[in-house]
């Protein structure tokens, strides 16, 4: 996939766990495992925007664009 | 009445085609054995059905009586003054006939071979189907893979049973003879069978496309 999500790095740089970070985005932990792994098809604006919130960051923080 | 999950009636249907499949292998077995049976018997021994049409050379006048209730209306308003007339023009039925040709027997224990095979098959694939039904889940990938072999197995199945049937046909056309009655050998495809099988196809897209946005949607966060 192009774009890839880069939870793990923000995680890591936050030093949060995943557990930590579902209870406060209130998504559950297998999708936020689903998002780290890069197998989601699609990520909502609400997610995002929790996502933001709580890991302190802009959403172009949380995403990069890569070539195959 | 729930139409998926348990105890509903995709479940009900899955019971029914349980049985009804047990007796179609029972059938495939029978095919099996005729078919071996076929090669080492004498063609004669045998009677075999051959579907046939035909027309009557002779033209016979028939009379179109009234079916009615029991009783007529002597005189009535609707009594027609001269009853209509018909003549049997083409009739379709099967023949029973010991062969002179062991290939006849041969070809009839194959197409019935192939018959139950097709049905067998079908079966199988509805019943995959239904499974993921019972389960409440029909937007699987395997799903629109199954409804499309079941497709593919209608068309081929009904372009089968008139190949068959047309080199029936043929054979009684070409070998025997009855007088006043004139074999006929037409290609008979059902338009029907096949609109059916392609509308099956289209479905089995929809099925395809439907998978593909449900599992979009579990992806989405």
């Amino acid at each position: 996939m192009g774009i890839r999500v880069k939870l793990d790095q923000l995680l890591a740089a936050r030093e949060l766990t995943l557990t930590e970070l579902a209870d406060r985005v209130g998504v559950t932990i297998v999708n936020l495992s689903i998002l780290k792994t890069n197998k989601a098809r699609a990520i909502r604006f609400s997610t995002l925007e929790a996502l933001c919130r709580e890991l302190k960051c802009q959403p172009g923080d949380l995403l990069e664009f890569k070539k195959e | 009445m729930r139409t998926i999950g348990q105890g509903s009636i995709a479940s009900l249907i899955n019971f029914v085609l349980g049985f009804v499949r047990l007796g179609v292998a029972l059938l495939l077995f029978l095919a099996a054995a005729m078919t071996a049976v076929s090669l080492v018997v004498r063609p004669d021994a045998l009677a075999v059905a051959v579907p046939v049409s035909f027309s009557l050379d002779v033209p016979m006048p028939i009379h179109v009586g009234r079916t009615g209730f029991g009783f007529d209306l002597v005189g009535g308003r609707d009594q027609p003054k001269k009853p209509p007339t018909g003549r049997i023009d083409r009739v379709e039925g099967s023949l029973r006939i010991s062969p002179d040709d062991k290939r006849v027997l041969v070809a009839n224990a194959v197409a019935f071979l192939l018959v139950t095979v097709i049905a067998l098959f079908v079966i199988d694939e509805l019943r995959a189907v239904l499974k993921t039904l019972i389960h409440g889940n029909p937007f699987v990938a395997s799903n629109a893979t199954h409804i499309r072999r079941i497709a593919l197995a209608v068309i081929v199945g009904e372009l089968l049973r008139a190949a068959v049937v047309f080199a029936e046909n043929y054979y009684a056309k070409t070998h025997i003879a009855i007088a006043g009655v004139r074999f006929d050998a037409w290609p008979n495809v059902s338009l029907f069978t096949l609109g059916y099988g392609l509308i099956i196809l289209v479905i089995a897209e929809v099925f395809r496309a439907g998978t593909r946005l449900d599992e979009e949607q579990s992806l989405t966060i």
